[in-house]
């Protein structure tokens, strides 16, 4: 497994995502709001979109019909184009696990700089 | 009345069929059963289809729908055959194979109405026996709980 340099940790402010081309393969690096860093292939798989021109948000739950929470600890990448939102820790996409999913890439922060692995 | 025979039934099946789904009705009774009738079944397919890519596009305004719509329209409605389309046998199953929805097909009249339908000119034997059979009557003996052991 090689190393690939992202960039430093604290380049990448929480809520912000950065577009890599990882050896041609598009990538983005999403740290969401509590921190927690991510790596998902930037393609949206509906139209090819680069997700890393998405928003990162909250992911909307509901306790009971007409009611809306939002889950302080799941987050998604939400695409730009159509709004298809992508688990940012899995990949799936909630309204259709089985057909709308993502890869995702292990990422490990060493330093304080942040590495893609692959 | 080409508009209302063309519109009327269809048009008030896929709104309330719509309505059910969004606002919840199926997830919060999930063995809730419905059955639309009259209104025929060549839409139905479009409204799966529909429904599913607007799910999946705008699921966070509707968070307590925690499945495909076509996935509950599969497992919680039906949809009688009156009034027929004009598409041929082959056509039909053609659509059926493309769609997933063998299962949604119950057979109807409409009789005395001047346009009521025969089962023999709306399920003819030049379509599959499986599907004919699924149609006529085992679609219904699953479907419906007082039925349950009749084997047909």
């Amino acid at each position: 497994m090689t190393r690939h340099e992202v960039c430093a940790l604290d380049e990448l402010e929480p809520g912000q995502m950065r577009a890599v081309d990882l050896d041609g393969t598009p990538i983005v690096v999403i740290r969401t709001q509590s921190g927690d860093l991510h790596a998902l292939r930037d393609r949206c798989p509906h139209m090819l979109a680069s997700l890393s021109k998405g928003l990162v948000l909250e992911n909307v739950n509901s306790p009971s019909i007409g009611h809306y929470e939002l889950d302080d600890d799941r987050f998604v990448v939400r695409c730009p184009w159509h709004g298809y939102e992508f688990d940012v820790s899995t990949g799936v996409c909630e309204a259709d696990p089985r057909r709308a999913k993502v890869r995702s890439y292990p990422l490990v922060v060493d330093d304080g700089t942040i590495y893609l692995e692959r | 009345v080409i508009e209302w025979h063309t519109l009327c039934a269809p048009h008030a099946a896929q709104n309330q069929l719509t309505s059910l789904i969004c606002q919840g009705a199926f997830d919060r009774n999930p063995d809730l059963k419905v059955v639309m009738l009259e209104g025929g079944v060549v839409w139905i397919q479009w409204l799966m289809w529909r429904l599913d890519q607007q799910y999946r596009e705008f699921r966070n305004v509707v968070p307590w729908v925690k499945r495909l719509p076509s996935a509950h329209i599969r497992d919680n409605v039906r949809a009688s055959s009156q009034p027929t389309t004009e598409v041929t046998p082959q056509e039909f199953e053609r659509l059926v194979e493309l769609s997933g929805t063998e299962m949604i097909y119950m057979f109807a009249t409409d009789y005395p109405h001047y346009d009521a339908d025969t089962a023999a000119s709306v399920f003819p034997k030049s379509m599959s026996k499986d599907l004919r059979d699924r149609v006529r009557y085992r679609n219904a003996l699953e479907f419906y709980p007082k039925l349950a052991g009749f084997t047909g």
